[in-house]
């Protein structure tokens, strides 16, 4: 009677057992799946910045990132290889997935970099003449432009449209501040003077002077020497 | 009667006997009463005048009184003594004389006898007197009368009873009335008006019914004490039925006074109730017969009123003064007012003599009156308590002289008496029967006579047969005082009258005197005064030894002793012609041959030493015995044992009770113990202690007492047995001298009885019990050892291994040795863990106490003392082989015994002990085998089909896995618990259960303690551990359904999916590494 009982208690604690492991493996897969989830997103990401560096970024910036990714590459191959022995790659992942968020930020600062590069001369000039008469009939179209400029610096343009909407706008900006008259590069210095407060009655040039007196551009502004 | 030998004469007429002696003086006829009158010569004054008197005499104080009469000086004598001293006899005389002299007689004589003995028959002496006729009123007449008729009604005690409670009622003043009772007088009113009540106080024997019968009918029996009546406090104690009647249908006034009353610390309360009701006599009984203290007075007065006028003075003779109670203040009144002084000269002169009870004289008589007494006379001893009659204490001629009167009186006829009584009645001249008689000559020299009067120059001497002085004394001193007071009524009563009236025909029949123990009456027999000589006296009288016995306790000396009187042979004192007389035999008796034979002069000593009576009014014969004690003459006198066993033992043998029957078997026991040599009959000194320990086992044949033990030895009365307890007695008396013969004679006596009864008391210590069915009773050491044994087995004391009858003992003994009440006590604990039940209930039912007193008692009855070293024993171990290999060949069977309760105590505990196993011991072996065979299954159904090596190993892959998976642990065995030592006890179990026969299997089971205690260790292991078991599989079970559900309701993902995930990333990454235009 005792060896039955013991084997059926033992059987039991056998078939508990089982069910336990079966239990554990099914949450560390639900674990490992979300985590890969994880990783695919960032993946994603990653991919979508890497094209957009280069797209714009200078070579030698993405030959960088070219390798890292690569190692990133190898990283998930040595997971997915030990896979099979070790079910839970859960922290191999999540270090992968550390490295992927790293690249990524640097990708997005070096666009950051590339994209205020480019549109700061333009804005600049813009902020020079914003209060000329000429420019305030098209304020509105300048301060969209400028926003937009604006946008896709902080929101790193992650497809090729938003790449070309962001040249676009530039281009546009360059062009329209083109086509102001007279704005040579003497009235420029000395606007940008004005708006230091640094100009001098030396900056006031027969140029800037006619240009000044060209379609009550006076009265847009105050001079004031330091 | 032989016409020419003075025997089996009886001189006097049967019916004269009663009608000469009647205790009431009022009562008896003048010539018997005259004719019995003793002249009473040593009266004791307590006061009397200071004029001197010439005696103490009743002659004198006659004299006394009528020269109060002549010198009209008033005389008031009180009269005082306990019931029977003679004061109604006195009295009587005094009124008779005082009558007869007719020469002082100037006045009227009222005489209130006491013969009816209550108020009513005093109230119709008063009426029949007619002295009041002329003197008192009509009125008062008839108010006599009236009280008188009151008296007779049937109605008597309701009217009693309703005039108690008038009278309680309406006494505001409640004087006397306890105070408890003041602040419930209520109580009492309702208490004396309740019917149950009324019933109770009126049921015969009852206070009520006391008081009619002293008003109205009057009875001798039932107030002889001439004692007033009274309530008593027991006549308010309540029986139960009576106190229930109450309860349920008394007023609550009643069952509060009923209830208070009961309870038993209030007898001081119920004193105080009859107390107080008794001080309402008197005014219950004036309201009863409308006649009042001061009724009687002024009738008394009126008389002497009307006297006076004639010159006439009263005499007064009153018997006794209680039998005016209810209006006995009247009376006193009347007597203590004289004649004299300024307020008393209307009445005559009165001379008054009043009879007086000493509680009468004491608590009821005034004070103030006792100053008026002129003469106050008592006639108790003044030695003792005042329960003897100073006439007669120590004084053998007063008896002697009293009863040859009254003897003289029956011999004769009325109308001799009565013309004797008609002619002046003077003593001298009193008619003598014993002058007409022709034995008179042998009579008076045989049985003596006593001088009643002076003839001329002769005296007149009245023979005292069928008694002698001595007889009449003897009898007289041993009336039995218990019961009643030594006086002149008890000495005519119990003695004379008893006698005469009871064994006086007999005399003609030849059967006078009865046997010893055939006299009865009120007086008590004395013995011997050398028990022994009983023997002598049986063996000589024959059929007449024990009427002999009496005549030598009575009318002799109280010895068989043979002297010489001159030329007569004496017996006992006595003569021939006495036994002779009396259809006797003159036996041998005993002669004292150590002493020269006693001459004359010798005789003649006694007689001297021993002088009948010093007066020369009784002439004893010249043999007479002595009432004083021989040992001052000079006659060889055995040694005197009447002490208090002595008289025992002769009363016995006379067939009476025998008392201080302890203090006999108690000594019998002793000698019973030490002469027998119990060894002999293979008995220990142990065994018999016990049976004869004190005095219970022995029982005589009449003692007094029933027998205080179921089993005792009785023993018949018997002479021989009678001699051996007076052997016993001498033996014992430490503070006499040894008289060698004496002892020697006893020590003889003792043996040769001893011899006669040994068989018979060893018959009685061996068989206490009686076997069932006619089988044999086991001997005291059978029983013990048979319950040593089975107690041994009991206690588990016992092995199967070598079972000879030797080891056996050995471990009986060893056993017995151990037991005590602690250690059996231990033993039926333990037995109740590991036994069957009913092998612990076995030895429950044996008390601690008595396994101690068997298990101690076994060694004490094999004892045996070796050689004659008292101090040195040795185990009588051939006697307990004998009865161990019996009962082994008898394959143990116990047979049945009947206990018997009040054996002795060794017997006792030793036959419960047997009895409890003899009935129980066979089922409960079998019980205990099935209790094995249960446990044994049950160890077995934990292991099969398995080994135990493997059950072993099973338990412990088990404990394993638990302690693996956290789930704790199985039991761990004790130590003792081995997969072999399993396997070793499975078999030696099955080892008892194979073995056959009762023997083999009691010693097994009693061996088998400590392999039950390890099946049972087995069990309990296996249990706990199966219990732990189930007790993790029932949780495991429910672990186990938890997970399956959990695991069932999920969609769980498999690693596949996982590695699809990792391509996917992948083929990403690949993607966006693929060769492009990089960079600007």
């Amino acid at each position: 009677m005792i060896i039955t009982l013991v084997q059926a208690a033992d059987k039991q604690q056998q078939d508990i057992e089982q069910l336990r492991i079966a239990k554990d493996e099914a949450k560390v897969i639900s674990e490992m799946l979300s985590t890969l989830e994880d990783v695919e997103k960032s993946t994603r990401r990653l991919t979508s910045l890497y094209a957009l560096a280069c797209a714009s970024l200078q070579n030698e910036d993405v030959q960088g990132f070219a390798a890292s990714i690569s190692k990133l590459v190898g990283d998930i191959t040595i997971s997915r290889a030990n896979l099979l022995s070790e079910h839970r790659q859960v922290p191999q992942l999540n270090a992968i997935l550390k490295k992927m968020k790293t690249l990524s930020t640097d990708i997005e600062n070096a666009w950051q970099k590339y994209a205020i590069e480019q549109v700061a001369p333009s804005l600049d000039l813009l902020r020079l003449v914003q209060q000329l008469p000429e420019v305030r009939s098209q304020e509105q179209e300048l301060h969209a432009l400028h926003i937009q400029l604006q946008h896709f610096i902080a929101q790193t343009p992650l497809n090729a449209g938003s790449l070309s909407d962001f040249e676009s706008a530039l281009q546009e900006l360059k062009q329209r501040l083109t086509h102001l008259e007279g704005l040579n590069s003497e009235v420029r210095t000395f606007l940008f003077k004005v708006q230091n407060g640094t100009a001098t009655l030396s900056d006031m040039t027969e140029e800037v002077y006619q240009w000044c007196r060209q379609i009550q551009h006076a009265s847009a502004f105050q001079v004031r020497f330091a | 009667m032989n016409s020419e030998i003075f025997q089996g004469f009886q001189c006097w007429e049967t019916e004269r006997v009663s009608d000469v002696i009647n205790k009431e003086a009022g009562s008896i006829d003048r010539a018997v009463f005259l004719a019995t009158h003793a002249p009473i010569n040593n009266l004791t004054y307590l006061r009397k005048p200071a004029a001197e008197m010439a005696d103490n005499s009743e002659e004198t104080l006659l004299r006394e009184l009528q020269r109060c009469a002549t010198e009209y000086r008033p005389a008031f004598v009180v009269v005082q003594g306990i019931p029977g001293t003679g004061k109604s006899h006195l009295i009587r005389w005094l009124k008779e004389r005082y009558m007869d002299d007719r020469e002082h007689l100037h006045g009227k004589v009222l005489f209130i006898e006491r013969a009816q003995n209550n108020l009513r028959g005093t109230l119709e002496q008063i009426l029949a007197s007619g002295i009041f006729d002329d003197a008192t009123s009509r009125e008062q007449l008839e108010k006599l009368q009236s009280a008188t008729i009151a008296l007779s009604k049937e109605a008597l005690a309701d009217t009693l009873l309703s005039q108690f409670h008038v009278v309680v009622t309406h006494d505001s003043e409640v004087p006397g009335m306890p105070k408890w009772l003041v602040r419930n007088k209520r109580q009492l009113e309702m208490f004396l008006l309740d019917a149950k009540v009324r019933e109770e106080l009126k049921k015969p024997g009852g206070p009520i019914e006391r008081l009619v019968r002293f008003l109205s009918t009057g009875s001798r029996t039932s107030m002889e004490r001439d004692e007033s009546p009274e309530f008593e406090a027991r006549d308010f104690e309540f029986g139960v039925d009576l106190l229930y009647a109450i309860k349920r249908e008394g007023y609550r006034e009643v069952r509060e006074l009923a209830e208070y009353l009961q309870d038993s610390d209030r007898d001081k309360q119920r004193g105080e109730l009859a107390k107080y009701l008794t001080s309402l006599l008197n005014k219950v009984i004036g309201r009863t017969t409308a006649l009042t203290a001061d009724d009687l007075k002024r009738m008394f007065n009126d008389l002497r009123r009307s006297l006076r006028k004639q010159d006439l003075h009263l005499a007064l003779f009153i018997e006794d003064i209680t039998t005016f109670t209810g209006i006995d203040a009247g009376l006193v009144d009347v007597l203590a007012t004289q004649h004299t002084g300024e307020g008393n000269r209307e009445f005559c002169q009165m001379i008054s003599v009043i009879g007086i009870t000493d509680h009468y004289y004491k608590d009821l008589f005034p004070s103030n009156i006792k100053d008026r007494v002129t003469h106050h006379i008592t006639l108790n001893t003044l030695k003792g308590e005042g329960t003897e009659s100073e006439l007669l204490t120590n004084n053998p001629t007063a008896v002697v002289d009293l009863s040859a009167r009254y003897l003289n009186a029956m011999r004769l006829n009325q109308a001799q008496l009565n013309a004797w009584s008609q002619h002046e009645a003077r003593l001298g001249d009193i008619p003598n029967k014993c002058d007409m008689c022709l034995y008179k000559t042998t009579c008076h020299a045989a049985f003596g006579s006593a001088e009643i009067a002076q003839r001329a120059e002769e005296p007149v001497r009245v023979g005292l047969y069928p008694f002698n002085q001595q007889a009449l004394w003897t009898m007289y001193e041993n009336i039995d005082t218990t019961s009643i007071d030594r006086t002149p009524r008890a000495l005519l009563s119990s003695v004379v009258e008893y006698v005469l009236g009871s064994h006086g025909q007999k005399v003609k029949r030849g059967q006078f005197p009865p046997s010893i123990d055939n006299w009865g009456g009120e007086f008590i027999v004395p013995s011997l005064r050398r028990p022994l000589q009983r023997n002598t006296i049986e063996r000589q009288g024959g059929v007449d030894a024990k009427r002999i016995q009496s005549l030598l306790v009575f009318w002799g000396d109280r010895t068989v002793l043979a002297t010489q009187a001159g030329n007569r042979r004496l017996l006992g004192g006595l003569p021939e012609t006495i036994f002779t007389a009396f259809n006797l035999p003159f036996i041998q008796g005993e002669v004292q041959e150590a002493f020269p034979p006693q001459t004359e002069s010798a005789a003649k000593k006694v007689m001297e030493s021993a002088p009948l009576i010093s007066s020369h009014t009784v002439q004893s014969p010249p043999n007479a015995p002595a009432y004083t004690p021989l040992v001052e003459t000079n006659v060889p006198t055995p040694v005197t044992r009447t002490n208090k066993y002595t008289d025992a033992i002769d009363a016995w043998i006379r067939g009476e009770q025998l008392i201080e029957a302890n203090y006999f078997a108690e000594k019998l026991a002793t000698l019973i113990r030490t002469f027998i040599d119990w060894e002999v009959h293979g008995m220990s000194n142990t065994q018999v202690d016990d049976v004869f320990k004190g005095f219970r086992r022995i029982y005589f044949e009449g003692q007094r007492g029933i027998p205080t033990a179921a089993y005792y030895l009785t023993f018949e009365r018997s002479s021989k047995l009678a001699n051996v307890l007076q052997a016993l007695v001498d033996l014992n008396n430490t503070n006499q001298s040894p008289d060698t013969a004496l002892l020697g004679g006893h020590l003889v006596g003792l043996s040769t009885w001893l011899e006669g009864q040994e068989l018979r008391i060893v018959d009685f210590v061996l068989h206490v019990l009686t076997g069932e069915g006619g089988q044999s009773t086991p001997s005291l050491p059978q029983l013990l050892l048979l319950d040593g044994l089975f107690l041994a087995c009991l206690k588990g004391d016992l092995e199967p291994k070598g079972s000879t009858s030797d080891a056996l003992l050995l471990a009986i003994l060893k056993s017995c040795f151990a037991i005590n009440r602690t250690s059996w006590q231990s033993s039926i604990n333990q037995a109740q863990q590991l036994h069957a039940s009913a092998w612990s209930d076995l030895m429950k039912k044996i008390a601690p106490r008595r396994a101690e007193n068997c298990a101690s008692n076994l060694p004490r009855v094999l004892n045996r003392a070796q050689g004659d070293r008292s101090s040195v024993f040795f185990i009588d171990a051939v006697q307990a082989l004998d009865i161990l290999t019996e009962f082994r060949q008898q394959e143990w069977q116990l047979s049945p015994i009947e206990s018997k309760p009040n054996i002795p105590d060794i017997w006792s505990d030793a036959s419960t002990v047997y009895g409890t196993l003899q009935q129980a011991f066979p089922q409960i072996l079998a019980e205990e085998r099935d209790h094995v065979q249960s446990g044994l299954k049950k160890l077995q159904s934990f292991i099969e089909p398995s080994q135990p090596e493997e059950v072993f190993r099973a338990v412990a892959t088990l404990n394993d896995t638990f302690t693996r998976f956290g789930r704790g642990h199985l039991p761990e065995p004790k130590n003792h618990l081995t997969a072999s030592k399993l396997k070793r006890t499975l078999s030696e179990l099955q080892s008892i259960l194979d073995r056959q026969g009762i023997e083999t299997q009691a010693l097994s089971l009693s061996a088998a303690l400590l392999l039950i205690q390890t099946m049972l260790d087995y069990i309990q292991y296996f249990a706990d551990v199966s219990q732990e078991i189930n007790k993790q599989m029932s949780a495991a079970a429910k672990t186990l359904a938890n997970l399956q559900d959990q695991l069932n309701t999920e969609q769980l993902p498999t690693l596949a999916d996982v590695q699809q995930q990792y391509i996917e990333i992948l083929a990403i990454l690949s993607q966006a590494m693929a060769p492009q235009e990089v960079g600007r």
